[in-house]
């Protein structure tokens, strides 16, 4: 299990409360773009099957606010190291933070937070 | 061996009506007369506040074949209060000739579950895949990382939705929080069953697993 800030959850935006998502069986990550080369969410994949032949469970990560790009490639590779990290010491919930919100204010921090998830079943092969 | 989280149910909590026909019977009334359903009178009495309804006369001139019907659901009403409607006179349809009384019944309010003798809803935690704003800010999901036999695409993933009485008010993010807060703890901590605290006192009516 991760952790991750929550838009809209704190008494101030750089107060934030978290969600939590599962990591376990996780075999891929992938940033995503909603529109053009603006990247706003992250997809999990995990190596967990559904009912239906060929599909598997998939965690989609929503940053999306506006039009900022804010999913880099760097972080998809913290998040990756992140997950092998929480894997190895399962009672641990380590928080997922998008480098972005590092260096952020008071008047756009809320766009490196999350705003919703959702799993899906899909077939990897066709998504 | 699983984790939990235990979630407050609220007993018997103030809430609003359902659309619709009572489920009771009223009583009092006097003498019913007219036809066709009166125009929506407001409810006195009971703990709650602004909700409205309509009568329409039955088979006799009783209250009790009358058919009573809810148009503005209120805030506030609790299993067991009784309210009243005000004696109507006039107006060209139904009338009566003494206020009518009627005891609410579970039926009669929006969904509650929680009970003296069940006042928490154990969630095993083990299977969580994500804590998730609702659709609403009455509604918080819990997904899971589990198949459900039918539907396609978020459908596919088995859920707990739990729903929120409308009053105090809260925030769908919020609730969020509350809910997500409870299993980082209780995943960070084997054996343990945190509770989940809602913000600004919002009161669980149900948890249901689809």
């Amino acid at each position: 299990m991760i952790k991750l800030p929550v838009y809209n959850s704190g008494p101030t935006a750089l107060q934030p409360r978290y969600t939590c998502v599962n990591v376990e069986d996780v075999y891929q990550v992938d940033k995503v773009a909603t529109a053009g080369s603006v990247y706003d969410v992250i997809h999990i994949h995990y190596s967990t099957p559904s009912m239906d032949a060929g599909d598997f469970l998939r965690a989609s990560i929503d940053y999306t606010r506006g039009t900022a790009s804010v999913v880099t490639d760097q972080d998809i590779e913290n998040l990756k190291d992140l997950i092998a990290s929480a894997n190895q010491n399962p009672s641990s919930t380590p928080e997922f933070e998008l480098i972005g919100a590092r260096s952020a204010d008071a008047s756009n921090i809320d766009e490196y937070q999350v705003v919703d998830i959702q799993i899906k079943a899909e077939n990897p092969a066709s998504a | 061996m699983s984790n939990y989280i235990k979630i407050p149910l609220a007993n018997n909590p103030g809430r609003s009506f359902v659309t619709g026909a009572l489920d009771g019977t009223a009583t009092g009334g006097g003498t019913v007369a007219g036809t066709g359903a009166s125009a929506a009178q407001s409810l006195g009495g009971g703990s709650g506040s602004g909700a409205t309804a309509t009568v329409a006369k039955g088979g006799d001139a009783t209250i009790s074949s009358a058919t009573i019907t809810i148009s503005n659901i209120g805030e506030g009403y609790k299993v067991g209060d009784v309210v009243t409607i005000p004696i109507l006179s006039g107006g060209g349809a139904t009338t009566w000739s003494a206020e009518i009384s009627y005891t609410i019944l579970a039926a009669d309010l929006v969904a509650s579950v929680g009970s003296v003798t069940e006042p928490f809803f154990l969630m095993p935690i083990d299977n969580v895949g994500a804590v998730v704003k609702g659709s609403n800010n009455t509604e918080v999901i819990v997904e899971l990382k589990q198949s459900n036999a039918t539907g396609t695409g978020a459908d596919k993933v088995a859920k707990y939705t739990i729903t929120m009485d409308d009053t105090p008010a809260t925030d769908k993010w919020a609730l969020q929080a509350d809910v997500a807060a409870a299993v980082i703890k209780a995943a960070s901590a084997e054996n343990s069953q945190p509770e989940v605290k809602f913000t600004s006192g919002a009161e669980c009516l149900t948890v249901v697993l689809s």
